[in-house]
């Protein structure tokens, strides 16, 4: 009875109500101001699983890449840069291509798909046709193989 | 000595205090009573005559000039309980929000499979408990089921996913959630190596510059690389050689001709647009769709019809021809429009001749598909949904799919 009236008096008075009023519109703001920071929607962490190899030891293996054009990942073995791992289907080789960036101004559709192709040439024999990058399932087979 | 040493401790603080409040300009606070003295606080109540007896609690709050107490403990204990509510509720309002977005989606997209004109439907979605469910197994399911039709089968229509550098070992997609619709909705990914799927079927998706089409999916882009395709019923060779239905493709890099984000194959035009108002790789998920209308025949018995790419449910401008417009591949009206070639439709790459893309690997004698095309230009990125209608949906559709897809 006591709390009922005291509810009654403090809603009777203004001064109250309105700083009563106040301060629920302001925890409300605050929970709310709080859930859209905490509770943002949560996308998949972006980029894909590629084969690599480091720039550095040279080493096989496999990481998560968001921009393969200039990859931020690191080698797991020695804390280096890292290039997309392609394999040239002619030689054998196995080699890494980074920056492949280049002037495209003045250039055809076609002339700029072709500049993207010769980017990827294998260093060892030439070779710009059978070139392809290496699959994940493929490098992780080869390391189970070396037993790493 | 220490009790003097508190009572002035206590005095400079309710000083303090006060002064604090009076700063926040919170006048109706400003009539604390803080009793140093005794541990219980009487206050007489002007308005009814009675006596309140607040007990072990020495700090109070007058509200207003009427005399009722009113405690910071209590205040304080409403505000945690308000806040504990809200934490416990607003999570759950979100979560039914979520799921409620997802079951209109879920509908809508079902009303989407049986349109009479709708020949792949691509939801990603598995058919386990409550649709939520990854698809089982290596296929995507072609769920559109009215065609206008009477032979038509879906099932012709399946998406395969396939491995690029050796079609019978394992593929290496990855099935995440996609954060569209929370935990409920499904996407893959395809890491832009060797990943890509693959429809058998043709007959239904074989389009002729006599016929409109619409396809429609939702992209999210690592990172846009030169080339990199999400779809394509193509070939492409050179300029002067190239058998091309549709595909779409990004071309992200500045330049004179083609400087937008992405270029677009249709049939014998190739149109680019230079601002599509997206930066595709910090936009999250986008809603792209590639529509063809068929308008006339004109005089000479050739065909005209209009192009038009939307994004995110808004139609681009004019787009720029590079066919005709572009100086530098003026050969590039030689194109076949392939529509007689019988080319499945690629998600997550490109088809391109094999005797110009990898001709080591090109037998002139061989006519199989196999030795025809090659796959190229991998899409790294989540696709989820893909569909593609016999006939231009009206912009107003095309929003509508956008607006009960977006996240």
């Amino acid at each position: 009875m006591a709390e009922q009236n005291m509810v009654s008096m403090l809603w009777r008075d203004k001064e109250a109500r309105k700083w009563g009023i106040c301060v629920l519109l302001f925890v409300a703001l605050t929970s709310l101001v709080l859930y859209r920071i905490f509770h943002t929607e949560k996308l998949p962490p972006p980029g894909a699983k590629r084969a690599v190899i480091c720039q550095k030891c040279g080493k096989l293996q496999v990481l998560r890449i968001v921009d393969p054009e200039t990859p931020k990942a690191r080698c797991a073995y020695c804390g280096g840069r890292v290039g997309m791992a392609w394999k040239c289907g002619h030689c054998g080789y196995e080699y890494y291509i980074v920056n492949f960036k280049f002037d495209a101004r003045n250039l055809s559709t076609m002339e700029r798909l072709r500049k993207v192709e010769s980017l990827r040439r294998c260093p060892n024999c030439g070779e710009i046709k059978d070139v392809r990058p290496m699959s994940v399932n493929e490098v992780e087979d080869e390391l189970k193989r070396r037993g790493e | 000595m220490e009790e003097s040493c508190d009572t002035h401790l206590e005095a400079a603080m309710t000083v303090a205090f006060e002064r604090l409040l009076s700063t926040w300009g919170l006048d109706v606070w400003r009539e604390i009573c803080y009793n140093q003295s005794q541990a219980d606080l009487v206050m007489a109540s002007n308005a009814e005559g009675r006596q309140m007896r607040t007990s072990n609690v020495n700090t109070a709050v007058r509200v207003g000039h009427r005399g009722r107490i009113f405690t910071l403990v209590e205040m304080l204990m409403v505000v945690a309980i308000i806040g504990i509510l809200m934490a416990l509720l607003l999570p759950m309002l979100r979560e039914a929000k979520i799921q409620a977005k997802f079951v209109r989606w879920v509908a809508f997209n079902r009303n989407c499979s049986n349109d009479p004109t709708c020949v792949v439907n691509f939801n990603f979605q598995g058919n386990g408990p409550a649709f939520s469910t990854p698809p089982p197994g290596d296929v995507l399911i072609n769920s559109a089921s009215g065609s206008q039709n009477s032979d038509f089968k879906p099932e012709l229509y399946n998406g395969y996913l396939k491995n690029n550098n050796d079609p019978s070992a394992h593929h290496n997609f990855e099935w995440v959630r996609s954060g569209r619709f929370g935990r409920y909705k499904w996407a893959l990914r395809f890491n832009g190596a060797d990943t890509y799927v693959v429809m058998p079927g043709t007959k239904e998706i074989n389009f002729t510059p006599y016929t409109s089409f619409t396809v429609l999916c939702w992209l999210k882009f690592d990172k846009m690389g030169l080339g990199d395709c999400p779809f394509s019923k193509s070939l492409w060779g050179t300029a002067s050689d190239a058998s091309c239905q549709y595909d779409l493709y990004a071309m992200p890099w500045s330049g004179q001709f083609g400087q937008g984000s992405f270029d677009v194959d249709v049939f014998t035009t190739c149109g680019t647009w230079p601002n599509t108002e997206v930066d595709f790789d910090k936009a999250g998920w986008v809603h792209l769709a590639l529509r063809y209308k068929y308008l006339e025949t004109n005089a000479s018995g050739d065909a005209e019809g209009e192009i038009t790419v939307f994004i995110n449910g808004k139609a681009l401008g004019n787009y720029i021809n590079i066919t005709s417009q572009n100086p530098y591949t003026a050969a590039a009206t030689e194109w076949k429009t392939c529509a007689d070639l019988s080319i499945p439709l690629i998600l997550g790459g490109a088809g391109c001749y094999r005797k110009y893309w990898s001709a080591s690997t090109w037998d002139p004698n061989d006519t199989s598909l196999a030795n025809t095309w090659v796959i190229k230009f991998l899409f790294q990125g989540l696709m989820d949904e893909f569909l593609v209608y016999k006939r231009a949906l009206s912009d107003g559709e095309i929003k509508g799919h956008y607006d009960m897809g977006k996240p």
